[in-house]
C-alpha cells in the first residue's frame, strides 16, 4: 500500500466521514483507485513520497485531492499551501471538502489555490450526490495536468 | 506921604502923632469889629481924617467890588469880616447877612474838610483847590478858592479867600463832552465835581481822545431814544458814519430794537442798567453780541440830561463759551460712552467669571493687600470680609501643605518678571475641610518704572471636572479591559461556531448516512415499523443539522460589519417571493406588492429579513385555499417608511407577542407548521443591527402583519416624499 499510487488522495480524520465519501465513491463506481490518509503529514509524506511512502514515486500524483480543512498534525491550509509551493504539486487540482461553512475558511482556501470548496451537506442522500459530482467532474470530466497522466 | 524935607523934631512929633493915630485906629477898628463904630475921625496932619471901611482903602475897595470872583476876610474862627458884592450875588443873599456870619454856614458839606484845612493854616501859608459853596436856595456852586493867612496882626491871624464861579465853564464843558459826565461812576458822584474840574484844567480834548479810544462802543442817549453822540468803536460796531449815526433811533442798530427800546427806557426809569445783553448788527449784516451798562446822566440843577450807555462786545467770548460747552458736551458724550462701555465690558466679565464659578484676586504690591472677590471667598470656603481684603498668610494656610512652597515660588516668578503664570494645586476648603483642585492663572501689572505693582489672578475650582476626569479614564479603562474580553469572547466564539459547524455536523451526518446505509444494505432484514424508526432517527438527524445551520447564521449576524448600500427594496422583495413562490408551485398565492421606497443597508442580510418575513407568510398561510400576502410601507412615526408583511395566514396569539423574536421560541407545533423558531430571531437582529425596529400584530386565525423600519444613517428621517424609481435590472 505504501507503494500504491492512486486517482484520488482522501485526506480526512473522521473516519465515518471517509467511509461515507468512499461509499458514495464506490456505488457509483469511482473509487477504483484512491487512498485515504487521515491527517494532514501523511498528506505531504504521501504527495512528496516520505516517511511511510518514500518508496512511492512522488511523480505519479493523484487526479485529484480531497482534502479537509480540520485535521490533525498539520491542517487543511497548511497542507495546501504546501502543495502550492512545490514545483512538483504547485498545479495539482485540490478540492476542498469540508464541514465548515466559514466565509474566512472558504476565503482563505481559494487564496492558497484550492480548486474547489465543497461543503458536506449533514443529509446523507446529499452528501452522497455532491461526491458523486465531484468525482465525476476531477477523474472524468476535468483534463488533469500532462504530468498527473503519465502513468 | 511923609514929607522928606521936615526935621528931625518934625518927624519924631509926626512919629509920635500917628502912634497914636494908629492906637486910635486899632481902637475903631475894634469899635468897627465889635460892629459899635462904621466910621472913625482920625486927625491927619491937624486935621480930622474920617476914616470909614469905604474909605479906608478905596482903591483897592473899588477894585476887589469889581472883582467877579468872591473875595472875604475871615477870622481864624471863621467869623467873615469883609465880604465883597460878589459873594453875595454867589450866595445869592444880601451882603450884610454874609459879613459876621460863620464862613461854615455857606460851605457845603462835601467841602467842609476843605474849609477846616484852610483854616488850620499856619501865618503866610496859602492853599488852592476847589470849594463847593451851599445857597440858601439847597443849591450848590462849584468854584475854585485861594486862601490864606494875613500876617497883620500878632493877636489874630485872618484868613483871606478868593473864589471863583466855575458853574459856567463846568456847563460849557458839559455840552462839550456831555460823555464825561457819565465816565463818573456812579459811586464816586460825590466828588464828580472834584474830577469835572480837574479835567476842566487839564483839557476837555483829553478826555474826548480817552472815549474816542475806548474799544467799547460809547453812545449817549437822549430821553427821546435818539443818538446825541458816539465814539469811534460804535463808528466801527455799527458801519455808519458819525454824522449818521447822531440824531437817529438808538434802536434801529439792534437785531430786536424792541429788546434795545426796553433797554433804554428802563434806564431812564431806573437809573441805570447793567449787562444788558444785546446784538448789534453792522450795515453789512455782521452781528455783534453786547453787554449794555447805562446810566443816566444830569445837568447841575439835577435835570436828566440823556443816558450814556457803554457796550462791551461779548461775540468772541460767547463764542469760546460755545466752544467750551460743544467741548465740554463732547467730552462727557465720550466720557459716558466709554464709561458705559467699560461698565458693559465688566458687567460681561462679571456674569462669565460668574457663570464659570470664577473667583478674581487682586494683590496690590504696594501696600502688600489682597482683595478677593465675592467667589473666591466661596471658593475657599471663608466668610466674606466686609472690604474684601484678606491677608496673605490667610490665602497660603488654606493651600495644600505640599504645594505651598512651589505655589509660593510661582508668585514670586509672576511679581519678578513681570509676567504670567498658569497653576494648578489643591486647598483645604474651610467648612469641611475637603480637598478641592484648584486651576489659577495670574498675571502682573506693570506700573510706572517698568516693576509689577499689582498681580491679578483668577482661580477655578476645578475638583469635579478633575474627579470627572480621573472617572472617564477609569471608565476607559475597564472599557478597554472589557473590549478586550469582549475581543476574547468573540475568537471564543469564532472558535466555538467553528466546532459547531465543523464538529457537531459530522456526528449528524454519521447518524443520518449511517442510518441511510442500514436501509440500503438491511431493508430486507427491517419490517415496516424498523424502517419506520430509522426515518425517525434520519429526520432528527436533518432537523438537527439546520437548526444548527441557522444557529451559526443567527450567530454570525452579530459579527458581521454592516456596509450600507442603496437597496431597491421594491426589487428585493419580488423576487425573494417569486423564489419562494417556485418551491410550491401547486399553491394559489395571491401576492400584492405596493411601491416601496428604496434603503440603506447591508443588502445579503437585508434579503434575508425579505426571506424570512415573507417566507413565514408562505408558510402560515399553507392552509389557507387562497394564500394573500401584501407588501408594502406605511408612514412612519419618526418620518421613517415603515415596511410590512401582511398575511391572511394562522396568525399568532397576541398574548405570546413578547416570545415572537425569541430564539428557538415557536408558538406553533412542528407539525403544524415546520421551523426552528430562529427566524424572526434573526429578523430582529439584522433590523437591530442597522438602527431599526421590528414588531408584529395578529388575530389567531386572522392572519399576521410584520412591520419594520430601516433607519438611513446618512440622512434625516424621510420627509415623505417618494424618491425617483431606481431602474429596473
Amino acid at each position: 500500500m505504501n507503494k500504491e499510487s492512486a486517482d484520488i488522495l482522501i485526506v480526512e480524520d473522521n473516519q465515518n466521514d471517509a467511509l461515507l465519501t468512499i461509499r458514495s465513491l464506490k456505488h457509483h463506481n469511482l473509487a477504483s483507485s484512491l487512498i485515504h490518509v487521515a491527517d494532514g503529514q501523511a498528506a505531504i509524506d504521501y504527495l512528496f513520497a516520505k516517511g511511510a511512502y518514500s518508496e512511492r514515486d512522488p511523480l505519479n500524483l493523484p487526479k485529484v485531492v480531497l482534502l479537509d480543512l480540520k485535521l490533525p498534525k498539520i491542517n487543511g491550509l497548511e497542507v495546501l499551501s504546501l502543495i502550492r509551493a512545490d514545483g512538483r504539486t504547485k498545479i495539482l487540482p485540490v478540492v476542498i471538502l469540508t464541514s465548515s461553512q466559514e466565509e474566512s475558511d472558504l476565503i482563505e482556501s481559494y487564496k492558497l489555490g484550492a480548486n474547489s470548496y465543497i461543503v458536506k451537506p449533514v443529509e446523507f442522500e446529499n452528501f452522497s450526490k455532491a461526491i458523486y459530482e465531484v468525482g465525476l467532474y476531477w477523474l472524468l470530466l476535468n483534463k488533469p495536468p500532462v504530468r498527473a497522466t503519465s502513468q | 506921604m511923609i514929607a522928606q524935607d521936615t526935621s528931625e523934631a518934625e518927624c519924631l512929633a509926626e512919629n509920635r502923632e500917628l502912634r497914636a493915630r494908629l492906637t486910635e485906629a486899632k481902637q475903631e477898628l475894634a469899635a468897627i469889629h465889635s460892629g459899635a463904630v462904621d466910621a472913625l475921625v482920625v486927625p491927619v496932619n491937624g486935621s480930622e481924617h474920617v476914616f470909614t471901611l469905604e474909605g479906608a482903602d478905596h482903591a483897592y475897595r473899588v477894585l476887589i467890588e469889581a472883582m467877579q470872583q468872591g473875595a472875604l476876610i475871615a477870622t481864624a474862627k471863621g467869623l467873615i469880616l469883609y465880604a465883597n458884592s460878589s459873594i453875595a450875588s454867589m450866595l445869592k443873599v444880601p451882603l450884610e447877612k454874609v459879613i459876621g456870619s460863620v464862613i461854615s454856614e455857606w460851605i457845603a458839606p462835601q467841602s467842609q474838610a476843605c474849609l477846616n484845612e484852610l483854616l488850620r493854616l499856619g501865618p503866610g501859608g496859602k492853599h488852592e483847590g476847589e470849594l463847593l459853596l451851599a445857597r440858601t436856595d439847597g443849591t450848590q456852586l462849584p468854584t475854585f478858592v485861594s486862601a490864606g493867612k494875613l500876617d497883620l496882626s500878632r493877636e489874630s491871624d485872618q484868613l483871606w479867600m478868593v473864589v471863583s464861579d466855575l458853574s459856567e465853564f463846568i456847563e460849557r464843558k458839559k455840552k462839550e463832552s456831555a460823555t464825561l459826565a457819565q465816565g463818573l461812576a456812579k459811586e464816586a458822584q460825590a466828588d464828580a465835581d472834584k474830577k469835572l474840574t480837574a479835567a476842566a484844567r487839564q483839557s476837555a480834548s483829553y478826555m474826548r481822545s480817552l472815549i474816542e479810544a475806548s474799544l467799547d462802543p460809547l453812545v449817549t442817549i437822549s430821553a427821546e431814544g435818539t443818538i446825541t453822540d458816539v465814539n469811534d468803536a460804535s463808528v466801527q460796531v455799527t458801519g455808519r458814519t458819525r454824522e449818521e449815526l447822531i440824531g437817529t433811533d438808538f434802536s434801529i442798530y439792534f437785531t430786536d430794537p424792541e429788546a434795545a427800546r426796553s433797554g433804554y427806557k428802563r434806564v431812564f426809569a431806573e437809573g441805570f442798567v447793567q449787562d444788558y445783553p444785546l446784538s448789534i448788527q453792522h450795515a453789512n449784516g455782521h452781528v455783534t453780541e453786547v453787554l449794555y451798562n447805562a446810566s443816566l446822566y444830569r445837568d447841575e440843577e439835577g435835570r436828566v440830561q440823556g443816558a450814556f450807555a457803554a457796550a462791551r462786545d461779548i461775540t468772541a467770548r460767547k463764542r469760546a463759551e460755545a466752544e467750551i460747552l460743544k467741548l465740554n458736551a463732547e467730552l462727557e458724550k465720550r466720557v459716558e460712552e466709554r464709561t458705559m462701555a467699560l461698565a458693559a465690558s465688566k458687567e460681561r466679565l462679571r456674569l462669565a467669571a460668574e457663570a464659570a464659578d470664577i473667583g478674581f484676586w487682586d494683590w496690590n504690591l504696594a501696600n502688600n493687600t489682597i482683595r478677593w472677590d465675592k467667589l473666591m471667598f466661596s471658593i475657599y470656603g471663608m466668610p466674606e470680609s466686609d472690604d474684601g481684603l484678606i491677608h496673605y498668610g490667610d490665602w497660603a494656610s488654606h493651600v495644600h501643605p505640599d504645594d505651598v512652597a512651589q505655589q509660593e515660588a510661582s508668585l514670586r516668578d509672576t511679581v519678578e518678571k513681570v509676567g504670567r503664570n498658569q497653576r494648578e494645586f489643591r486647598i483645604i476648603r474651610d467648612p469641611d475641610h475637603a480637598i478641592r483642585t484648584i486651576r489659577a492663572s495670574d498675571a502682573a501689572i506693570r506700573g510706572e518704572g517698568g516693576k509689577a505693582t499689582h498681580v491679578v489672578g483668577i482661580n477655578l475650582d476645578i475638583t469635579e471636572t478633575f474627579e470627572r476626569l480621573e472617572e472617564i479614564r477609569k471608565l476607559n479603562a475597564t472599557l478597554k479591559s472589557r473590549a478586550a474580553e469582549l475581543e476574547t469572547s468573540v475568537k471564543e466564539l469564532d472558535a466555538f461556531s467553528y466546532s459547531v459547524s465543523h464538529d457537531l455536523r459530522a456526528p449528524l451526518r454519521a447518524i443520518d448516512g449511517f442510518s441511510r446505509i442500514v436501509e440500503e444494505d438491511y431493508a430486507p432484514k427491517l419490517d415496516v415499523e424498523g424502517r419506520r424508526l430509522i426515518g425517525v432517527i434520519r429526520g432528527e438527524a436533518q432537523r438537527m443539522g439546520r437548526l444548527i445551520d441557522d444557529l451559526l447564521t443567527f450567530s454570525r449576524l452579530g459579527r458581521q460589519r454592516i456596509e450600507s448600500v442603496r437597496i431597491d427594496m421594491e426589487a428585493m422583495a419580488r423576487k425573494v417571493f417569486e423564489e419562494l413562490r417556485a418551491a410550491e408551485p401547486e399553491r394559489v398565492i395571491q401576492f400584492d406588492l405596493h411601491p416601496i421606497p428604496p434603503a440603506f443597508g447591508a443588502e445579503a442580510m437585508i434579503r434575508q429579513v425579505w426571506i424570512n418575513l415573507i417566507g413565514n407568510a408562505v408558510k402560515f398561510t399553507g392552509k389557507r385555499e387562497r394564500a394573500e400576502i401584501q407588501v408594502g410601507v406605511e408612514p412612519g412615526e419618526a418620518g421613517y417608511p415603515v415596511y410590512f408583511v401582511r398575511d391572511n395566514g394562522a396568525g399568532f396569539d397576541m398574548r405570546y407577542v413578547d416570545k415572537l423574536f425569541g430564539v428557538f421560541q415557536r408558538l406553533h407545533t412542528n407539525e403544524e407548521f415546520p421551523g426552528t423558531g430562529v427566524g424572526l430571531a434573526l429578523v430582529q437582529r439584522i433590523v437591530h443591527r442597522h438602527g431599526g425596529r421590528v414588531w408584529g400584530e395578529s388575530e389567531l386565525e386572522k392572519g399576521a402583519t410584520f412591520r419594520f423600519t430601516i433607519p438611513d444613517p446618512e440622512k434625516e428621517p424621510d420627509t415623505g416624499q417618494q424618491p425617483p424609481p431606481k431602474p429596473t435590472q
